[in-house]
């Protein structure tokens, strides 16, 4: 399941995923996984993420319908 | 003493273990093919093999140890009766097989003899499928009961 709205909430930021990857400590490779959907995230990067992007986990990580689904 | 710190982030620890799960299995497969064939089908001594056979036990007694502690059975099944039965019939048939073709090519009064081969095969499958049963027996049992023991550590009737 791709996540947009992470892609949207570095993109608001304008943040690179390497400026992201960088601030939270992870590699430019595991945020492009967890924007494509082929990694799943620990709760614990999950909060790094939303602090780095000043969001919630409910902004970025909770599903509502079925429509952003791939 | 102090911890070396590591430079990969979760996903690369994750995909690093997933690549040593999977060369950890072939080396382990190959190891034990590598002693059957000098073992049963060369019948090369002891002194030739022993040192891969030390090697192969000592990565089996860590796997038992680490999934007791842990209280892991396997990826696919749990540790039940009906599973020791089957993973028993699976090792000791597939032991016997081998066993049955190495006495066959090394043995010529075996050659002439089937009913004898026969007979020593079925010994040998008995012996063996009672083993690997108890011993699926005992890790099976002594692994319910550590993961009994570790839910019980962190129940919310124990936790304070």
């Amino acid at each position: 399941m791709k996540n947009i709205k992470l892609k949207v909430a570095r993109a608001e930021k304008d943040l690179s995923q390497e400026e992201l990857a960088k601030r939270i400590g992870v590699t430019r490779q595991t945020i492009g996984m967890i924007e494509a959907g082929k990694f799943n995230p620990s709760l614990q990067l999950c909060i790094a993420i939303c602090k780095a992007l000043g969001k919630t986990l409910n902004d970025l990580f909770w599903e509502e319908n079925d429509n952003e689904k791939n | 003493m102090k911890k070396i710190k590591k430079v990969v982030d979760e996903r690369q620890e994750l995909e690093l273990y997933k690549i040593e799960h999977v060369c950890f299995w072939i080396v382990f497969w190959l190891l034990l093919g590598s002693i059957i064939v000098q073992s049963m089908f060369l019948s090369a001594p002891f002194s030739q093999w022993g040192f891969e056979w030390t090697i192969f036990m000592i990565s089996c007694g860590g796997v038992i140890v680490g999934c007791y502690k842990k209280g892991q059975w396997d990826f696919y099944s749990k540790p039940t009766t009906k599973n020791y039965l089957l993973y028993s019939l699976i090792g000791a048939g597939a032991f016997a097989i081998i066993y049955a073709i190495t006495m066959y090519l090394n043995h010529a009064y075996l050659k002439g003899n089937l009913l004898a081969l026969a007979s020593l095969t079925a010994l040998i499958f008995g012996l063996l499928f009672s083993l690997i049963f108890v011993a699926l027996f005992v890790t099976g049992t002594l692994i319910k009961n550590r993961q009994k023991k570790l839910e019980d550590e962190f129940s919310d009737d124990t936790q304070k």
